[in-house]
């Protein structure tokens, strides 16, 4: 009952989910980038699809901000490519917190995209998702690596 | 006269105890002891109470908790109602 409730509630609540999402550009505008009410919502949806497809569920859309406000300063994003780049990450963030298996915070998750991205990924979404993030999950589900720290 | 039993709209027996939160809720909406406002009202303050206990859950690293975690997170906050 009380995730029918959660269903019910998301669905109602993307407007004050692309809300809190426009709060990130205090930190992104001082470089020039800035998200549109419409990218917002854009970027609230891909945030519920996400969910749904990685079968989690999250309360408020605070993750969103915290992506932008880490990426915000990279040098591989420009004005024009902005919110997509933030929708594609938004994605990659969810199905990897659930590929790694719980085993990540999402504050050491953020921290690892953003350093691929940057460093041996070049600014590639390709080759974070199917190379940098795939890599991750497979150490840490192999034990490789078993904490944050060793991200 | 000693047969006679206080009438009760809500009788405690007809109600699912597996789910004695949600049954007494239904039951109490079909008769007109809640009304749909109440439980909307009710629903955000559900909400508000699991998404506190999925923080406490993951120690606030993760904003986020498999579907299965938040359902039986759930089910522990709406058994611990019913008491």
């Amino acid at each position: 009952m009380a995730l029918m409730w959660y269903e019910m509630s998301s669905f109602l609540l993307q407007e004050q989910a692309a809300e809190e999402i426009l709060h990130s550009n205090r930190h992104s505008l001082p470089f020039g980038l800035q998200l549109t009410k419409q990218q917002a919502l854009e970027l609230a949806e891909t945030r519920s699809r996400a969910l749904h497809a990685c079968g989690r569920v999250e309360f408020g859309a605070g993750m969103i901000g915290k992506l932008a406000e880490a990426f915000c300063s990279s040098p591989y994003l420009s004005r024009e490519t902005y919110a997509e780049t933030l929708n594609e990450l938004v994605e990659l963030f969810y199905l990897y917190k659930s590929e790694t298996g719980e085993r990540v915070t999402d504050d050491g998750l953020i921290r690892y995209m953003r350093a691929a991205f940057d460093g041996p990924c070049g600014g590639s979404l390709e080759l974070l998702g199917g190379r940098a993030l795939y890599r991750l999950a497979h150490r840490l589900r192999s034990g490789a690596c078993e904490e944050d720290q060793d991200v | 006269m000693s047969d006679l039993k206080p009438h009760r709209v809500l009788r405690r027996e007809c109600l699912d105890e597996r789910r004695y939160f949600d049954a007494l809720l239904s039951v109490s909406l079909d008769h007109g002891l809640l009304t749909q406002n109440d439980l909307l009202r009710m629903q955000g303050e559900f909400l508000a109470l699991l998404s506190q206990t999925c923080e406490t859950y993951t120690g606030g690293s993760g904003s986020s908790v498999p579907v299965e975690t938040a359902e039986e997170l759930s089910r522990s906050l709406l058994f611990t109602l019913g008491i």
